[in-house]
Formats: structure tokens, sequence, C-alpha cells
């Protein structure tokens, strides 16, 4: 039985609207990951400062 | 068939709608006031007496940046009903409409939040709070209660960017002192005249959004006299920090030519050419040139300040 396609987008869009409104969202999610590492990069630099503050 | 897929096969799934860029994110940060606010908190922190570890410094002026951001991204989502009526804010995220307002409000809150968590574990709990409060009083007392009903919200509002230098002096110390509070009066004592020199040529602007800024409410004529009154009051609060002893006189000279600068700009305000309604008849050059020095002046009184504390610590003075 063949599977339904599910709409991942709105029906409407051409194909340049399309290739555009992945590219916005790729820049979005980069930005995502981007903000995610430096919020990890951050907090382990706090606790090393907070370390080597109270060891000195 | 999972229940997903037969929703699929009958229906559309919701699908996003979202057609921001990442640019637009950092747009409802309002960048350009942030790049002040900035400096004037860390030269808070850099005047402030003792010794902060240079990455919990950094992460606290990152702190300020995000605060002050997440506000002023509050701010928009707010006045996103009045920012699509004004020229100079049309194009703002969300009230163009790249960024749903829910969306925008969610980021701002999330953002404030963070900055305040993340002040507190890198420096004290006290400069989280000033934090805190900076955020809050930007949100609710200027943008949500003054802005829309009196023609002195910039005034009261302006206290609102007044806060970065306490900020970054008690991220330092932990403890409020006599120098950042004469800091926080003088960009409370600047911003009227600042911005009151933006709303003599953007007054229309406001007038059709039906914010009550000064020119739209009592007039350009009043709004040229109350700048030249409140740079009459700033002048000597600049100088204020070495009369007290707290900055020297490289400090010192800079603050009377900055202020000599600022009167002088103030009152060709006042009287360059203007009709009897006091609309002037030059282009507002005068009230442009006066808004440029008005950055200049700031970034000069802090950066002069800083580096005469300096000097001081160097021993050089």
């Amino acid at each position: 039985m063949p599977q339904p396609q599910l709409p991942v987008e709105a029906p409407s869009m051409s194909k340049e609207e399309e290739a555009e409104f992945y590219r916005r969202r790729r820049g979005r999610n980069i930005g995502m990951l981007v903000l995610l590492i430096a919020l990890v990069a951050i907090f382990f630099f706090i606790t090393i400062a907070k370390l080597t503050s109270s060891v000195s | 068939m999972s229940d997903l897929m037969r929703r699929g096969a009958t229906a559309p799934l919701a699908v996003s709608t979202d057609w921001s860029e990442l640019r637009d994110w950092f747009a409802l940060l309002k960048p350009r006031v942030m790049t002040l606010v900035v400096f004037s908190g860390l030269v808070g922190m850099l005047v402030a007496p003792g010794h902060i570890h240079p990455v919990l410094g950094s992460v606290a002026i990152l702190c300020i940046a995000v605060g002050a951001g997440a506000a002023g991204c509050i701010n928009m989502w707010y006045e996103r009903d009045i920012d699509a009526l004004m020229r100079r804010t049309a194009r703002r995220p969300m009230a163009a409409g790249r960024i749903e307002p829910e969306a925008g409000l969610a980021y701002g809150v999330f953002l404030a939040g963070l900055s305040v968590v993340l002040m507190g574990l890198a420096t004290n709990w006290m400069a989280a709070g000033w934090l805190l409060g900076s955020i809050l009083f930007y949100v609710f007392v200027y943008t949500m209660w003054l802005k829309r009903r009196t023609p002195q919200n910039i005034v009261i509002g302006g206290a609102a960017g007044a806060f970065p230098p306490i900020i970054g002096w008690v991220a330092v110390t932990g403890h409020l002192d006599v120098l950042p509070l004469i800091l926080f009066a003088i960009v409370f004592a600047w911003t009227p005249p600042h911005f009151w020199s933006l709303s003599l040529w953007a007054h229309e602007d406001y007038a059709r959004a039906g914010v009550p800024m000064l020119p739209v409410v009592s007039g350009a004529r009043e709004t040229r006299r109350q700048i030249v009154l409140y740079t009459v009051v700033l002048a000597p609060l600049g100088l204020l920090p070495t009369l007290l002893g707290l900055a020297g006189w490289v400090y010192g000279a800079y603050a009377i030519s900055l202020g000599i600068g600022f009167l002088f700009h103030a009152w060709r305000v006042l009287t360059e050419p203007q009709d009897a309604a006091g609309v002037s008849l030059r282009g507002d050059a005068a009230a442009r040139k006066a808004f440029r020095f008005s950055l200049l002046h700031l970034a000069g009184l802090f950066g002069a300040l800083a580096v005469d504390h300096w000097l001081r610590v160097a021993g050089l003075l």
C-alpha cells in the first residue's frame, strides 16, 4: 500500500521560495547551535575561573 | 499506519511559516543601543576598586549586553503596533511581521532570565539584582507605563540606560558607592538632551504613532529650551568626580571641554533660525549636530574616566 506523502511545507511555495525558506531555516538552526555551544563554553569557563580564584 | 501519517494524509500538519533570518533575531536585541550600554558598563567595571577574573569580567559584560538586548526585545514586542507606524522603526522584525510576537516575547524573556542568572553565577547576586532591576525598569516603568502617557517619558525612563555603570561596578565590588551613582546621574541627565535632539527631527513619526514626545506635546520651542536646561545640569555633573576627588584632572579637563562643547551645541539648537512654532528653517541641522555630539560627549567622558583611572593606578598622576 503506497504511503501518503507528509506535507512538509505549505504547498503554494514556488521552488525559489522553498529554497529561500530552507536557507533561512538553516541559518537559524546554525545560530541556535552556536548559541548552545557558547553557553556550554561559558558555563565551563565560569567554573574554571571560580575554581582557580578560590584556589589562589 | 501511524496516527501521525493518518493525520498527514487527510489534513496538512502544522507547517512552519517562520521566514525570519538569523539577523532578525540579532536585530531584536537593538545592537546599536547595546554598544553604549556595554561601554558604560565596562567603564563602571574598570574604575571600580578591586579585581575581577578576566573571564568573569567578560561574562559580566556579556550579561549586561544580553540583559539590555533582552529588555530591548521585550520593548519591541510591546511597541510593535506603534513601531509599524513610524518610518524609523517600521522595518523592525516584529513590527514588519517577520517574527511572530509570541516567539519574540519568549526570546526576550528567556534571554533576560539567562543574563540575570549568569551574572549571579559569574559575579555576585547583588549585580544580578541590579541587572534584573534595570530590565524590569525599562520594560515596566519606561515601556509600559511612561512612554505612551507623558512627555517626560524619556526623563524618568532614561534611568534604565543609566544602570550599566552601577552593574559593572557592583559586579567587581559587590556593593554600591558614590562614583557609580555619579555615573548613573551623568547618563540620566545626558539622556533627555540626547533623545530630544533626535526627536526634534523625528517628531512627525512620534505624532503619527501617538507617542507623547516633548516636541509633539509641547512643541519644538519648548523642546529646545529643555535641551539647554538639561545640558546646563549635565555639564557640572560631569565634573563632579574630579571635584569630589574620585577622578584626576585629566578626566576633569575632558569633562570641562566636553561640557562646554555640549552647551555650545545646545545653545545652537536653541538659537538656530526657526519659525514662530520653533520649527527649524535649516532642516534641524543644529539638532542633528547636537545629537551626534551627545554620543561623542558620553563616550569621551567615560573613556577619559577610564584613562584617568589607569594613569592614577599606574602612579602617573
